[in-house]
């Protein structure tokens, strides 16, 4: 309910017309004091325009969605041991090593060779098409909870599983070959995984279909006073127990990424 | 009119209609006499925003964070809840690991016993107040995994879902729900072997209490038992088990 006066100035005209009109647009005519409509009284009057805007553009002008390019190809199966695999060596969620192997776009992938670490989802090695979204830095506040205004990042990650590649064929079952997917963030410290977002998706679960998953980064995650300004999706491949890396790998297509920045309270305990 | 309506008029000073007279051409007429009347009617109804509310409202006002900031409330792992867990699901997979993550609290057992069960209840169970109701948005994921064989173990398999204020919510379970079954191993479910879900759904909740639950089904369809704590794995009974975990609630109203 928008109403708007025109205060008078010193030498502005002065007369009953002049006046008029001011009471008329603040009482009368439109949305004024006597024309309000139901939606201005009931509850809940209070709307977004009443409301500072929850989002500062500034901070995100790369926007907030990164989908993999239209024309991408089946990504190369990708083949990561993650871990430099012994017998029963396998990923944990607070692994952290990016890889380094494929000089100058590592990590980012999936490469075609074997390698070590996370990759950064990116077709055919092409960092301009990562699932990754670069913004301004914004500051980590452990003490108030804070990345920069917002109380949380919330990012979404899907990645289209297309197939497995049949070269030699691994065990089945739980020491299966696994796609793992994470989310992760860049901030002045480096590159870094959220733990709790690594997720494992076996071979005798999925053969194909949308791996989707979600976190929200918070301040502690990030640190104090640290700045974050990149969110991204990683992807390896892992199994339980096996020691070689050359059985069946992920082959993926499409993929999307999404951050949606939350400046808010906390609902209240029952 | 009630007598309290009444009453509560009286000791009110409102500009209920603007003007209280027209301004007539033969009256003396001053600039600031005017702007000093009107204007604050105007601040007051015009240009109405949270300035506008005073300390005590602000406590009263839940459907956001006025003293904080002004968006939604949200439930996640940021704010004094847990909301989240992290395990370490690599290090798990044999009996003997199975069983100390279990008694240390740091996996939590699925039951097979094709009921719905709330997932992970003292990390993904939450009850609350929504002072306003409107829309929410919930997601959950989490890890599932079972025992680690090279053959082909489990026939357990998996649907989740929110559950709220105790009742499933049908449009929101994932896991094939088509109960046409061309192999009594497929098209029931998530496989229960090692995988991961995700929930994204959006609910209107009336004013009030409310608990959420994320809930997981397991169909055993072997009809064989879950293996006992200290048992041996044998194939067809072993432990299911869910590893990190991680719930957003977000009340999107403004």
């Amino acid at each position: 309910m928008p109403i708007n006066y025109d205060p008078l100035k010193e030498g502005d005209k002065l007369d009953a017309d002049s006046l008029n009109d001011r009471l008329t647009a603040t009482g009368g005519a439109g949305q004024g004091v006597n024309n309000l409509g139901q939606a201005d009284l009931e509850k809940k009057a209070l709307r977004q325009e009443h409301l500072p805007t929850i989002l500062t553009a500034s901070d995100f002008p790369n926007g907030l969605v990164k989908l993999a390019p239209v024309s991408t190809l089946n990504s190369a199966p990708y083949i990561n041991t993650l871990n430099i695999l012994a017998t029963g060596a396998v990923p944990v969620p607070g692994y952290q090593t990016f890889d380094t192997v494929e000089i100058p776009n590592a990590p980012y992938g999936p490469a075609a060779a074997a390698a070590t670490g996370w990759r950064i989802i990116a077709d055919n090695n092409i960092t301009a098409d990562a699932a990754e979204i670069a913004f301004n830095p914004l500051t980590a506040l452990t003490g108030s909870g804070n990345i920069g205004n917002y109380k949380g990042l919330l990012v979404r990650l899907s990645v289209e599983l297309v197939d497995w590649q049949d070269t030699a064929s691994g065990p089945w079952g739980m020491q299966g070959i696994a796609t793992v997917l994470g989310i992760g963030w860049e901030d002045n410290l480096g590159r870094h995984v959220v733990e709790r977002s690594i997720r494992w998706y076996n071979y005798f679960n999925v053969v194909k279909g949308s791996l989707d998953l979600f976190t929200v980064i918070r301040a502690s995650d990030v640190g104090n006073n640290n700045q974050i300004s990149k969110v991204f999706g990683v992807i390896a491949s892992a199994s339980w127990g096996i020691t070689s890396p050359n059985y069946d790998s992920p082959i993926i297509r499409y993929y999307n990424i999404d951050i949606i920045p939350i400046r808010a309270g906390e609902i209240p305990n029952a | 009119m009630t007598e309290e309506e009444q009453s509560f008029l009286g000791e009110q000073v409102m500009a209920i209609k603007l003007p209280r007279r027209r301004i007539r051409n033969e009256e003396t007429h001053n600039v600031q006499d005017m702007n000093d009347t009107l204007l604050p009617v105007v601040e007051e109804m015009g240009r109405l925003n949270e300035h506008n509310f005073n300390s005590t409202m602000q406590t009263e006002l839940t459907l956001t964070d006025m003293s904080n900031d002004v968006a939604f409330n949200i439930s996640c792992p940021s704010i004094s809840w847990s909301g989240s867990h992290v395990v370490d699901v690599s290090d798990k997979g044999t009996e003997a690991n199975i069983d100390v993550a279990l008694a240390a609290g740091s996996l939590f057992r699925i039951p097979q016993d094709n009921k719905w069960h709330a997932l992970w209840p003292d990390k993904l169970s939450r009850s609350f107040i929504s002072r306003d109701g409107g829309m929410f948005r919930f997601l959950a994921s989490g890890q599932w995994g079972s025992e680690r064989m090279t053959q082909v173990p489990v026939s357990s398999y998996f649907r989740f879902a929110f559950r709220i204020d105790g009742a499933v919510i049908p449009d929101s379970v994932i896991g094939d729900q088509d109960y046409f079954q061309s192999n009594d191993r497929m098209e029931t479910g998530l496989a229960g072997q090692l995988g991961a879900f995700l929930l994204d759904f959006t609910l209107h909740l009336n004013p009030g209490q409310h608990t959420v639950d994320v809930v997981v089904q397991n169909l055993f369809l072997e009809a064989e038992p879950r293996r006992e704590i200290g048992a041996p794995t044998v194939q067809n009974k072993m432990d299911a088990y869910c590893g990190s975990a991680e719930i957003l609630i977000w009340e999107m109203n403004r």
